[in-house]
């Protein structure tokens, strides 16, 4: 079984904040395209490692992570299976996956 | 040797005094240490809340300007300031219910209305929807956080503060 975490902080931004490539640079676009879904692609298991973040936008894990399932690239069930998100804030995890949850494919 | 009974009386007249002595200093000592436990969150939470009226206020400023230099600066103030309250509310742990309670809704009001850090926005009106949320959202965290910190602290009766 294939693993990869990625390391938000290290390999992206620390700053991870605005939602699409219009809005500014490192959007939740860039690292949904660029880096999560080619991780998602190419392994069985990947971890979302956010630690280390100096700022952590809404609208950027909703279109990183919600916009996984309403791009239609997965179901939130499959995300659930293949996808772990690590924070050191708890209450970040479950506003990510509530996002997931809700997104409806478009 | 055998120990009699005025041997006993003796013995407790310095055990039982003793007993009761480290009984009292138990209870006085942790009243103390729940006390300045209390007063340690207190001003924890205090400066928990004036974060989040600073939180308010950039936004409710940052959104009622166009895209500017100034309204840059106040979104780079405001989105460290968002998780750093997040973490002290992870800290704090106070709950309503079973709950803990949390920022997200201030934090979605701020950072996924749809105009903030959003390229091309224009200045809102001071009566938009979006600074109402942003308003009601921190003015609600604000209450909540308020009534945990009560139930938490405040609502012990006199015996269950001992233990």
């Amino acid at each position: 079984m294939k693993d990869m975490t990625i390391y938000v902080a290290k390999d992206f931004s620390k700053m991870p904040c605005v939602r699409s490539r219009d809005d500014g640079k490192k959007s939740g676009e860039e690292f949904r395209d660029d880096i999560l879904l080619p991780a998602l692609k190419a392994n069985d298991r990947v971890t979302v490692d956010l630690n280390g973040v100096l700022t952590l936008g809404s609208s950027f894990l909703e279109e990183a992570f919600g916009g996984l399932v309403r791009k239609g690239y997965y179901t939130a069930k499959e995300l659930n299976a293949k996808l772990t998100i690590k924070f050191q804030v708890e209450s970040y995890i479950k506003e990510t996956w509530d996002y997931v949850k809700a997104a409806r494919k478009e | 040797m055998e120990f009699e009974c005025k041997d006993f009386i003796e013995a407790a007249r310095w055990i039982i005094p003793s007993l009761l002595i480290i009984l009292g200093w138990s209870v006085v000592s942790r009243g103390n240490d729940r006390r300045e436990t209390r007063k340690e969150v207190r001003q924890f939470l205090d400066r928990t809340i004036s974060s989040v009226e600073n939180i308010r206020k950039n936004s409710l400023d940052c959104l009622t300007q166009g895209v500017c230099e100034s309204s840059k600066k106040l979104e780079l103030a405001i989105d460290p300031e968002l998780l750093q309250m997040e973490s002290a509310l992870a800290l704090l742990r106070l709950k309503n219910g079973k709950d803990v309670v949390d920022g997200r809704s201030l934090r979605k009001a701020v950072s996924d209305n749809g105009q903030y850090r959003v390229a091309g926005r224009k200045k809102l009106d001071l009566d938009h929807r979006v600074l109402m949320e942003i308003n009601d959202s921190a003015a609600e965290l604000i209450a909540e956080l308020e009534k945990a910190y009560r139930q938490t602290y405040q609502k012990e009766s006199f015996f269950k503060g001992l233990w």
